[in-house]
C-alpha cells in the first residue's frame, strides 16, 4: 500500500532543528521555563488563570486519563521532556522513553535527570522497544507525520503505519493519550499554498513540511487497531493558549529580538496572532483523544482511503437506507408490546448515566440523554427543532416540556408510531409520516435530532463508499435545513470491534439475531459516520457509550420478562421469544464492544467544506 | 474534574477572554486602530488615513488576525469572531472601524 519511505514522508531532521531547534532560551519566554509547547488545559471557570498551572493541569489529565503509576511509557514527540518529567514526579511513573527528532530538546530534556526515563533523539519510524508500553502519548505530534507535499491517501496510509505501529508496542488493553491538532474549516486541499498570509506563515516561516490532518484521516488511520475512550473538543482551549503565549513574549520582546534577531521575532509575534485566530475560525481544532488497543485488528472488507469518496454527494440522489415497509416489520409490532417495557416515556434509544446515577431507573436515564443533547443544541427558548425518526415522540415530547422548543416536527416511517403521536399530540409539534429523503422545511430549523434511526439510513449489503455517500446525503441536507450557527444531535449504534462485511449477515450468531429484527439496516462505522458529516459540520461531541447501551438492553429485558404474559397477549410466544433474543444479544454485543453506541453533537460550518 | 462535559469547554469561548470586558465605551476606536495598522504595517500613522485601502498598507488576512488581537489586548474585551471573519474583506479604514464600532455596540466618534 505505501509507495514511499516512511522516513521521508513526515518533517525531516533539517526542517525541525529549523523551528525547535531555534534557542531554548527564546522558547523559554514565552513557553515557560518548563517548555511545554503545545495547548494547556485551562480552567474555564478562573480568566487568572496561570499557564504554567494549565500546562500542568494538561499533563496530569494524560496521566490521569493513561493510569501510568507503576507503568512503562512511550511520548512520540516529547518536545523538551515535561510529560515525561512530570508523569515520573508527580504520577508515580516507573519508567518511560521520549522521542524527538530535535538535538536541542533532547539535550534539555535529558538534562531534567528523570530516573528511569531516556530522551532518544529518534524518529518513530525507527523506534524498537525493547519491551512493551502500557501507554502511549503523542501531544501535538501528528503533523509532523505527514509532510505537507503528501496526498491525502498518502497522509492516511502514513496515519495507518504509525497506529498499526504503536498497537504493536502497547501491552493488551494499552491506551493512547493524543493531542492532535486537526484541519477543521479548512480541509486538505485549503491547507496547500496560496491560501493566505496567515497560512502561508505557519506552513513556510513557522513549521515547514508539517502538515495537520483532517479527523476523519486519524480515524482511518486508528480505527483498525483503536477504540475511542474519551473525545474533547478544545479549540477555544488552545485561543486562550496563543494569547497568554503572545502576552509572555510581548513582555519580554527586545529579549527576544536579542536571542534570534528582529526578523525571527516578529515572524513570531505575527505567529502567535496567526495561531489564535486559525482556533478562532475554528480553521484549525484542536482535539483530546484517548484511545484504547483493540484485543484484535478489526478487518475491512476494503480500506477506505479519502479519494474513494471526494466527490459531495448530490442532495439530489435518492438514498438507499432500509425501506418504510422494513421498518413497519419491526416498529409497527403493537403500540401496547413495546410500552410494556420502554415504560412510560415510550423512547427507544439508550438512556445516559453518570456515576452518580440510579442504575435502575431507565425513564431517568433516558431522559437524562435528551437534555445532554437540549444542553448542547437547544441554545435558546422557543427553538425549532425537526427530529428525524421521532419513535412516538418521547424526545420531541421532553424538549417541548422541559427545554421549552418552539414549533417543531418529527419525522417517522411507522404507522403504529404515526399514530400514537395523533392520540397523543405534543404541544407545537407537527408528527409527521415522512421520510427525511422528502421532507421540505417552510423555515430553517435552530437544531435537528436524531436517535437510532442512522442505522436505517444505509441498506445492509452496501459497501463502505456507498454507505458514505448515504450519509453525506444525510448531513447534506441537515447542512441545508439549519440556520448558519444551527446543531446537530445524533446518536447511533456504531460498529466497533465488529469487522466491517458488505454482507448483512456474518457476525456470528448474536450479530445476526438483531439484523433478523432489523432488515434491511446496518450500523456504521466510526470513520464512515465522520467521513459522512465533515464536509458539513465539525465536532463538539463525541463520546462512544458502549455502557450505557448495555445497560439500557437489561432494563428492556429485565422489564419484557416482568411483563411476559401481557406480551405474549400482544404479539404471541414467537416474536416475544426473538425480542427477547435481540435484547440479549444486544447487551452482549455492547458488553464486548462489538457495537457501541455513537454521540455526537455537530456544529454547522460557516460554508461547505471543500 | 475539569472538562468532563464537553459543555464547558463550548463555554470556555465565551469566558475565556484575555481580560473581563470593561464595558467602558470607547472612545477613540479609529486611533487605536490606525495605532494598531501603523505598528503591524510598519508604516507612518499619518499614513494610515480612514479613507486607505487596507490592501495598499498591507493589511491581509494575517495583518487582519494582528489587528484584532492588538485591539482586544488595548480595549480589554473580547470582539466578536465574525469580524475577524470579514476583516480583511472590508476594504478600508474606516470600514474596519465601522465593523468594529458595530461589533462593541457603542457609538462611533465622528470620523474626520
Amino acid at each position: 500500500m505505501i509507495d514511499f519511505e516512511l522516513r521521508v514522508a513526515g518533517t525531516s531532521p533539517a526542517a525541525i532543528a529549523h523551528h525547535y531547534d531555534l534557542s531554548d532560551d527564546f522558547f523559554a519566554i514565552w513557553l515557560g521555563d518548563d517548555l511545554v509547547y503545545s495547548c494547556a488545559l485551562w480552567n474555564p471557570d478562573d480568566p487568572d488563570d496561570p499557564l504554567e498551572i494549565a500546562q500542568h493541569r494538561k499533563l496530569d489529565f494524560f496521566a490521569n486519563e493513561l493510569a501510568v503509576r507503576g507503568k512503562h511509557v512511550l511520548d512520540i514527540g516529547c518536545g523538551w521532556g515535561a510529560l515525561l518529567d512530570r508523569f515520573a514526579t508527580s504520577h508515580g511513573l516507573a519508567s518511560g522513553v521520549g522521542l524527538t527528532l530535535s538535538q536541542a530538546q533532547a539535550a534539555f530534556a535529558k538534562a531534567r535527570n528523570v530516573p528511569d526515563v531516556e530522551y532518544l533523539v529518534e524518529s518513530w519510524v525507527d523506534h524498537r522497544p525493547v519491551r512493551p508500553y502500557d501507554a502511549i502519548t503523542c501531544i501535538e505530534m501528528t503533523e509532523h507525520l505527514a509532510s505537507d507535499r503528501l496526498t491525502a491517501d498518502e497522509k492516511v496510509d502514513v496515519y495507518r503505519a504509525f497506529f498499526e505501529n504503536c498497537a504493536a508496542w502497547l501491552h493488551d488493553e494499552g491506551r493512547m493519550g493524543l493531542q492532535l491538532i486537526c484541519l477543521d474549516n479548512v480541509g486538505h486541499e485549503g491547507s496547500r499554498p496560496g491560501r493566505g498570509a496567515s497560512s502561508e506563515l505557519i506552513r513556510v516561516d513557522i513549521f515547514p513540511e508539517s502538515m495537520p490532518a483532517s479527523l476523519s484521516e486519524l480515524v482511518l488511520g486508528w480505527e483498525t487497531h483503536f477504540e475511542v475512550v474519551r473525545f474533547l473538543d478544545h479549540p477555544d482551549q488552545y485561543r486562550r493558549t496563543f494569547r497568554a503565549w503572545g502576552l509572555a513574549y510581548r513582555a519580554q520582546l527586545e529579549r527576544a529580538q536579542a536571542l534570534v534577531g528582529d526578523a525571527t521575532a516578529r515572524t513570531f509575534a505575527r505567529y502567535f496572532a496567526a495561531g489564535e485566530a486559525f482556533f478562532r475560525l475554528r480553521e484549525d481544532s484542536l482535539y483530546r483523544v484517548i484511545l484504547k488497543k483493540r484485543p484484535k485488528p478489526k478487518t475491512w472488507t476494503r480500506l477506505l482511503r479519502p479519494s474513494d469518496v471526494e466527490e459531495v454527494a448530490s442532495t439530489a440522489d435518492r438514498t438507499t437506507g432500509a425501506s418504510a415497509a422494513a421498518l413497519r416489520s419491526h416498529y409497527d409490532v403493537s403500540n401496547d408490546f413495546y410500552a410494556l417495557w420502554l415504560g412510560p416515556t415510550l423512547m427507544y434509544s439508550s438512556g445516559l448515566w453518570s456515576s452518580d446515577a440510579d442504575d435502575s431507573d431507565l425513564d431517568a436515564a433516558v431522559l437524562r440523554k435528551i437534555d445532554f443533547f437540549a444542553n448542547h443544541v437547544v441554545r435558546r427558548s422557543d427553538a425549532e427543532v425537526l427530529d428525524v425518526g421521532c419513535g412516538w415522540g418521547g424526545a420531541l415530547r421532553r424538549l417541548s416540556e422541559a427545554h421549552r422548543t418552539g414549533p417543531s416536527v418529527g419525522l417517522t416511517l411507522s404507522a403504529a408510531q404515526h399514530d400514537f403521536a395523533n392520540i397523543h399530540p405534543i404541544s407545537n409539534t407537527d408528527i409527521r409520516l415522512e421520510s427525511w429523503v422528502d421532507h421540505a422545511p417552510v423555515a430553517p430549523y435552530d437544531a435537528i435530532v436524531s436517535f437510532g434511526a442512522f442505522e436505517h439510513f444505509a441498506h445492509d449489503g452496501t459497501t463502505g463508499v456507498e454507505r458514505i455517500r448515504a450519509y453525506r446525503q444525510f448531513f447534506g441536507r441537515c447542512f441545508e435545513w439549519l440556520k448558519p450557527d444551527g446543531r446537530l444531535a445524533l446518536e447511533t449504534i456504531t460498529h466497533d470491534d465488529a469487522p466491517d462485511t458488505d454482507s448483512p449477515r456474518g457476525r456470528g450468531p448474536l450479530g445476526d439475531r438483531v439484523l433478523e429484527l432489523y432488515p434491511e439496516s446496518i450500523c456504521p462505522h466510526l470513520c464512515e459516520i465522520v467521513l459522512g458529516f465533515e464536509p458539513y459540520f465539525e465536532v463538539e461531541v463525541l463520546r462512544s457509550d458502549a455502557a450505557d447501551f448495555a445497560r439500557t438492553t437489561r432494563l428492556w429485558h429485565l422489564a419484557l420478562r416482568a411483563h411476559d404474559a401481557e406480551a405474549v397477549e400482544f404479539v404471541g410466544a414467537e416474536t416475544v421469544r426473538r425480542f427477547r433474543q435481540y435484547l440479549v444479544s444486544s447487551e452482549v454485543q455492547f458488553r464486548t464492544h462489538t457495537i457501541t453506541n455513537c454521540r455526537f453533537v455537530l456544529h454547522r460550518r460557516p460554508a461547505l467544506r471543500q | 474534574m475539569l472538562d468532563c462535559d464537553p459543555k464547558s469547554s463550548v463555554d470556555a469561548g465565551q469566558t475565556n477572554r484575555c481580560r473581563p470586558p470593561t464595558g467602558d465605551p470607547v472612545t477613540d476606536l479609529e486611533g487605536l486602530l490606525q495605532r494598531a495598522i501603523s505598528k503591524i504595517c510598519d508604516i507612518d500613522v499619518a499614513h494610515v488615513r480612514p479613507d486607505a485601502r487596507l490592501g495598499d498598507l498591507g493589511v491581509d488576512s494575517l495583518g487582519a488576525a494582528e489587528v484584532l488581537v492588538e485591539l482586544e489586548i488595548a480595549l480589554g474585551r473580547e470582539l466578536p469572531v465574525d469580524v475577524l471573519r470579514r476583516l480583511d474583506h472590508v476594504e478600508t479604514v474606516r470600514g474596519i472601524a465601522t465593523e468594529l464600532q458595530a461589533a462593541l455596540g457603542s457609538p462611533s466618534r465622528p470620523l474626520p
